[in-house]
């Protein structure tokens, strides 16, 4: 069983499936994660999973991993499907402010950036004076998407070791951003993490590493990695993955 | 919901102590109404709660242990009943060796025993069967207790709740039994007549009261001088908890508490098992003068947790937390509950509790309409009062109860609930759930409180959205409006969390 449908989910599929029935898990209505259903290396592994017989469950989520089995929930429905092992690549998410070591409140206007860029591309305003906590790809695509609502979008990048603080009674009203020589305190009414990646793992059962027949696919990648090189990777790590069970 | 013209009893405050009495009440004859200022219930202390059910707690003498031995052998029928999540889990109180060496080591070791004995007495004195095992017998029943624990005292009939939930189902039955509750409705006055308290102004009105009971928590002193009552004067304590994720293993199945904290004074730091699967730390304990600082310091974080690897295996992995939150107890004077009438206002009863609100509410209830009764209250018992919740299937159950039944080899199919939060294991269903009725969710906060979404380890990255978009469609509003319908707007996160 494959959890998640992205490159590297797609990667493990097809090369697991030359050896094993494989069924892939996304809880989207798509495959593709992070990348786009057009981009060519994923289009080439569609079509190599299609050859090799993998049967997509899209709209599904896996939620269990007991003893060679995995719990996956589709509308209305709970299968305990049973495995010989389990991939998990569900991709990476920011990290919460508990991950982040930050100290001060815990007011309401605080949102994951995934979760926030949604809710802007389903056409909620979410704020006036926006903050992005991080660089990389969620913080663009959040950036992006503010791009629409004409508000001005600040944004810092904690560095490692900096003390990040939130202020706010009720409604998140500033951060502050200490370490090294710098100590930063910037107004906003919504902070947006789109810092430190960390994997995504929603699996009960399958969330610490090592766990039995499981491979962890979502760690960080080096993101000058080509796609073709995740890919070259991946299958690797697979099929070695493969032969141990 | 509005504020009648008058009630036989208004209740001041929605945390646990305000809907139990709320509850409690509503199976009576008398009118009832229950008063919070905040935008939906459980927004004060007992949001910040660990959920521990007590089984001894002070003198069994006093009123406060009387209140507990009339309480704690409830849980299984109440939490039955009103479809709380609860289990009877039990505690170690456990003797740590120091980790070095130690000359006196066996005088210490005989002094932590005698005390784990007068423990174990005092407990059996509330009617539970406690008794002290060698630190063996101790690691028998938890494997991964460390190897510096020399002995234990067993609390059999200590046990686990899901708090909030448990002050939503108070306020649920309240509702079905005719309580009216009215959020957003704080109380700025009141008019005398003599002694008595005869209106209560509130920003949503004013009504007539025959009898008020203040369960404001650290605002009991605020109402009292608003109601001319006795000077009280509720020190806020900063309880901070952190949150270990559910599948951080080794976690303990019982609550485990050291028997000395780790300066003279204070309680050590708590394991505590959740109902959700996973653990608390905590709490931390300082006295704080602002009642509305509920911040968390990351940094003890690190302290706490080192405490708390002293009672478990050395090969403990560091142990995730998913997110940390804070609340102010309510310290009163010396004691720790406080639950009289006034001395000056004939109609008023005050009811707070620093540390085992929850613990005491079921008993607390039942005297606070003793002390009602007392006051004058007429207040016969209603045939026909409701005296439990319909139960909703919860996916997180159906999860746990089809894990073993599928039988090897085979898939098991069944119908249930479609996923909205993977992480916490929230149904479609539930979330709807909660926002049904007179004091369903108003906020994405609200849901989070009422079933756990959004509450896990990735808090809401994944499903936050959703939450939102089946909350904005079945309130039939538009996602903007809704994510700002609270006060504060956009509940990502709030106070827990």
């Amino acid at each position: 069983m494959v959890v998640g449908a992205g490159l590297r989910g797609l990667t493990a599929a097809a090369t697991l499936a030359g050896h094993f029935p494989v069924q892939v898990v996304e809880r989207d209505s798509q495959p593709g994660g992070a990348s786009s259903t057009e981009e060519p290396a994923v289009t080439r592994l569609l079509q190599e999973c299609d050859h090799a017989g993998v049967r997509f469950r899209l709209n599904e989520t896996a939620l269990s991993w007991h003893h060679g089995r995995l719990a996956v929930s589709g509308r209305r429905t709970l299968e305990w499907v049973t495995a010989a092992g389990i991939v998990l690549a569900g991709g990476s998410r920011p990290s919460t402010l508990a991950e982040l070591g930050a100290h001060g409140d815990r007011p309401a206007g605080v949102l994951p950036a995934p979760a926030a860029i949604a809710l802007l591309r389903d056409g909620a305003r979410l704020g006036r004076i926006p903050l992005i906590l991080g660089n990389g790809n969620w913080a663009q695509a959040a950036s992006d998407a503010f791009g629409q609502s004409g508000a001005t979008v600040r944004q810092v990048s904690p560095d490692p070791g900096d003390r990040i603080t939130v202020h706010g009674q009720g409604r998140v009203g500033g951060v502050t951003i200490e370490g090294g020589r710098r100590r930063l305190t910037i107004e906003c009414d919504l902070l947006i993490l789109a810092a430190r990646p960390v994997p995504m793992r929603s699996v009960q059962g399958a969330v610490f590493a090592p766990t039995p027949s499981a491979l962890f696919l979502d760690g960080p990648l080096s993101p000058h990695f080509s796609a073709d090189e995740t890919i070259c990777r991946t299958r690797d790590e697979v099929t070695r993955f493969s032969s141990m069970l | 919901m509005r504020l009648k013209d008058a009630y036989d009893v208004v209740v001041i405050g929605g945390g646990v102590i305000g809907t139990s009495v709320a509850a409690r009440l509503s199976q009576t004859t008398v009118s009832v109404c229950l008063l919070e200022r905040a935008s939906d219930l459980c927004e004060g202390t007992s949001k910040g709660n660990a959920g521990v059910t007590v089984s001894s707690f002070a003198a069994p003498d006093s009123l406060e242990g009387l209140l507990v031995k009339e309480s704690f052998r409830r849980w299984e029928d109440i939490t039955e009943r009103l479809d709380v999540p609860f289990t009877r889990v039990g505690a170690l109180v456990v003797a740590l060796a120091e980790p070095r060496h130690d000359p006196m080591a066996e005088t210490h070791s005989l002094a932590d025993t005698l005390e784990l004995e007068q423990i174990a007495a005092e407990t059996r004195r509330f009617g539970s069967d406690a008794r002290v095992l060698s630190g063996s017998e101790a690691r028998a029943l938890e494997p991964h207790l460390s190897s510096l624990v020399t002995a234990a005292a067993l609390l059999p009939d200590e046990g686990i709740i899901d708090s909030i939930r448990l002050v939503f189902a108070y306020a649920r039955l309240a509702a079905l039994n005719g309580t009216d509750i009215i959020r957003d409705c704080q109380v700025t006055g009141f008019d005398h007549d003599d002694r008595r308290l005869a209106r209560v102004h509130t920003t949503r009105g004013t009504t007539s009261a025959r009898f008020v009971v203040n369960a404001t928590g650290l605002q009991v002193g605020e109402v009292s001088r608003l109601a001319h009552g006795d000077r009280l004067q509720p020190t806020p304590r900063h309880g901070q908890y952190w949150v270990l994720d559910p599948d951080w293993e080794p976690s303990p199945s019982r609550i485990l508490i050291p028997l000395r904290g780790p300066a003279p004074q204070t309680r050590g730091v708590q394991i505590v098992p959740t109902t959700r699967g996973g653990t608390l730390i905590g709490p931390s304990s300082e006295d704080t003068t602002d009642p509305a600082d509920t911040s968390t310091d990351a940094s003890r974080a690190g302290f706490l947790i080192k405490e708390a690897r002293k009672l478990l295996s050395d090969q403990l992995r560091p142990a995730p937390v998913i997110k940390s939150f804070a609340a102010n107890r309510v310290v009163v004077g010396e004691q720790s509950l406080l639950l009289r009438p006034d001395t000056t206002i004939e109609n008023l009863i005050h009811a707070s509790n620093r540390a085992i609100g929850v613990s005491c509410s079921p008993a607390l209830a039942d005297h606070t309409l003793q002390l009602l009764r007392d006051a004058g209250l007429k207040a016969e018992e209603r045939n026909g009062a409701i005296d439990r919740l319909p139960s909703a299937p919860r996916l997180r159950g159906q999860i746990a109860r089809t894990r073993e039944t599928a039988s090897e080899g085979a898939t098991a199919a069944t119908v249930f609930d479609s996923v909205v939060c993977a992480c916490s294991q929230v149904g479609e269903a539930e979330v709807l759930a909660a926002l049904e009725g007179p004091i369903g969710a108003l906020s994405l906060d609200g849901v989070r409180k009422r079933t756990g979404a959004m509450a896990g380890r990735c808090q809401g990255t994944l499903c936050l959205r959703d939450v939102a978009q089946i909350c904005a469609t079945r309130l039939g509003c538009p996602l903007e409006e809704f994510l700002m319908a609270a006060e504060p707007p956009i509940l990502g996160t709030s106070h827990v969390g």
